[in-house]
């Protein structure tokens, strides 16, 4: 079937190539840098074909444990995303199949919070944290992730539950079975795919937090995003250093994230295409 | 004291009162259907049966309990929806056992169970496949499966029908009813098909906005219908209406006025002069015969041969009647007939002006 004409489908391959590639350049540049000396690396005009080193992954990994720091988003990461969705997914039940008149209200309010600038709440957050002994901590963390996180979360699974018909909870209630195997046998099973999507994303949006995982730890629980931001120091040559430390970051991630394309893009588009 | 009783039971969605005050009791094994036009609060009034719904008054027993704030899980009744709401991450076979899992029954007394479902509902070929693939009927059979394969004290049944053709329901008809005379369940059905409600019911329940026109078996709504609601709602085709003004009264006769103006002479009534009644006539009530012969005349307007029966619809100085002929009477549209009027099947109604 062809819907378009020839100079239209290559217009539109035109532009998405070149989006595309704009997206994927700074990546490709920050992976290229990695693998620079520090002089090439700042070097004008920009060195696009030069001898490939290894020597920034080795310093790094001689500066700080990347293991540990790997580990540490790890845990955090995945902790956050279950404590999430064990909040998340009892709290959409509620609201999808027992709304009330507020329920909206709630759901924007909800949402609401991410409005917030995060550094409108950093020194009560801080002091908080300082008082229950929870900075540099991986539970702290976990907890904060998990916060920022769970309005996301909730939406989303919302969003799923507001899709399975109510008949099939109701036959499952007059089939003699209780809210618990309601929740478990029926309503989860039913809604895997959408909550491997939300999982997902939220496991990239905590790997990929930066400002509150270098606001509350320091050498014990610093994740990828601590160590990357390490190599950011205020005199002498480190973009390669730098560019080393990011590849090393977000290597898990894009690769997770290319194995997961589907449930991603599932997950990023949530509402818009069903 | 009834199996199933419901006291004085009320229930509003924010302003909208959708079932006003109902009270009924229902017998134990008895076929109960609830029929009336969509919106009527039958769907509702099986809900809150079932539990699926809050009472805001009255009180619901069943076996002796007050099972009013029992929840649904433990009130112990089946239900088949309309959309048939099979688990569809669940094969057949786990489908049918799924009420049987949870109440922790004994695996082999559940496979036991399943098989002999199965086998009464034909569904032996289908156990291991997934709902999606099979066509509706079947999944029909599977839902009234998830119902019987357990021993529930009451059957409860939305608009199960109304999802298939006109053939497969007829099949499911007999089913059902074959289903009820074998396990003896008490049931209750909700339609909007008087011709399902007719033929499966013990007891047909006649619903209109929140409350019941009229209870009773089947044959004897149709013969005497309560009121105009109950008349018109009953019977396929509908009854006839001669909308028509009391003229007189006296011990040996009662003259009317039809709309039309024609004079219409009945036996005694106990109605008064000015009164404006409605007569109901059947079709097969209405005898045609020559025009001469007659004391009304009437031109067929339209006339639909069904093999088994003719319908004539005539206009007349009465309105618009409904006549039902044998399948191989001759009447052609345009024709003028004669129409003679029965007192004794006739049905009034007062209208209140």
């Amino acid at each position: 079937m062809r819907s378009e004409s020839l100079l239209a489908l290559s217009l539109r391959t035109l532009f998405a190539w070149f989006f595309g590639l704009i997206i994927f350049f700074p990546l490709f540049w920050m992976i290229l840098t990695a693998f620079k000396t520090e002089l090439q690396a700042i070097a004008i005009p920009p060195l696009l074909f030069f001898e490939p080193t290894l020597e920034n992954f080795s310093i790094v990994q001689e500066r700080s444990d990347y293991l540990k720091y790997a580990m540490n988003s790890l845990i955090t990461s995945v902790g956050s995303t279950i404590l999430a969705l064990v909040i998340a997914i009892p709290a959409a039940y509620a609201m999808a199949f027992y709304p009330r008149k507020r329920t909206p209200d709630i759901l924007l309010w909800m949402l609401s919070t991410k409005m917030l600038p995060a550094v409108g709440v950093l020194v009560p957050v801080y002091l908080l944290f300082r008082d229950t002994g929870l900075l540099d901590s991986r539970t702290g963390l976990i907890i904060i992730f998990t916060l920022i996180n769970l309005p996301i979360a909730v939406w989303m699974m919302y969003s799923y539950f507001k899709d399975i018909p109510r008949n099939i909870l109701e036959a499952c209630r007059m089939d003699g079975g209780s809210l618990l195997s309601e929740i478990r046998h029926v309503l989860i099973p039913l809604n895997m795919g959408g909550i491997a999507s939300t999982a997902l994303l939220v496991i990239v949006l905590s790997w990929n937090e930066a400002f509150w995982s270098l606001h509350l730890t320091s050498a014990n629980a610093g994740t990828l995003a601590a160590l990357i931001a390490s190599y950011s120091s205020p005199e002498g040559l480190f973009w390669a250093k730098l560019s080393a430390a990011s590849a090393l970051a977000v290597a898990p991630v894009v690769v997770l994230g290319w194995f997961c394309q589907r449930q991603l893009v599932q997950g990023l588009t949530f509402g818009a295409v069903k | 004291m009834s199996y199933l009783t419901l006291n004085s039971i009320k229930k509003k969605y924010s302003d909208l009162a959708v079932i006003r005050t109902i009270s009924l009791s229902i017998e134990q094994g008895e076929f109960v259907v609830f029929v009336g036009p969509s919106g009527c609060g039958k769907s509702t009034l099986l809900r809150l049966i079932a539990g699926l719904e809050d009472l805001d008054a009255g009180s619901i027993t069943l076996d002796g309990q007050d099972i009013t704030n029992v929840a649904s899980s433990k009130r112990d009744m089946a239900m088949v929806f309309q959309s048939y709401a099979l688990y569809p991450h669940m094969t057949v076979a786990n489908n049918l056992s799924f009420a049987l899992r949870q109440a922790g029954l004994p695996k082999t007394e559940i496979k036991r169970k399943i098989d002999k479902v199965a086998a009464t509902l034909e569904l032996t070929p289908y156990l291991e496949r997934k709902p999606g693939v099979l066509s509706g009927g079947q999944r029909q059979r599977v839902a009234i499966g998830r119902a019987i394969v357990r021993n529930p004290k009451a059957f409860l049944f939305d608009e199960p029908l109304s999802n298939l053709d006109a053939a497969l329901r007829v099949d499911m008809r007999l089913e059902i009813a074959r289903l009820h005379r074998n396990l003896g369940a008490t049931t209750i059905y909700v339609t909007h098909d008087q011709v399902e409600a007719m033929t499966l019911a013990d007891k047909v329940v006649v619903l209109n906005r929140g409350v019941i026109e009229q209870a009773g078996a089947p044959v004897d709504l149709y013969e005497n219908p309560k009121n105009l609601f109950v008349a018109k709602f009953i019977g396929t085709p509908r009854m006839s209406f001669i909308p028509s003004r009391v003229v007189s009264v006296n011990e040996l006769s009662t003259t009317l006025e039809s709309e039309q103006g024609a004079s219409i002479t009945l036996g005694p009534t106990p109605l008064a002069p000015n009164d404006y009644i409605q007569i109901g006539i059947r079709p097969e009530h209405l005898i045609l015969d020559n025009p001469e012969n007659a004391d009304h005349q009437g031109d067929i307007e339209l006339v639909e041969k069904l093999g088994s029966d003719t319908f004539c619809y005539i206009d007349s100085q009465l309105g618009r009647l409904t006549a039902r002929l044998p399948g191989n009477v001759r009447v052609n549209p345009g024709e003028t007939v004669g129409l003679h009027l029965k007192d004794k099947s006739l049905h009034i109604f007062k209208e209140h002006r």
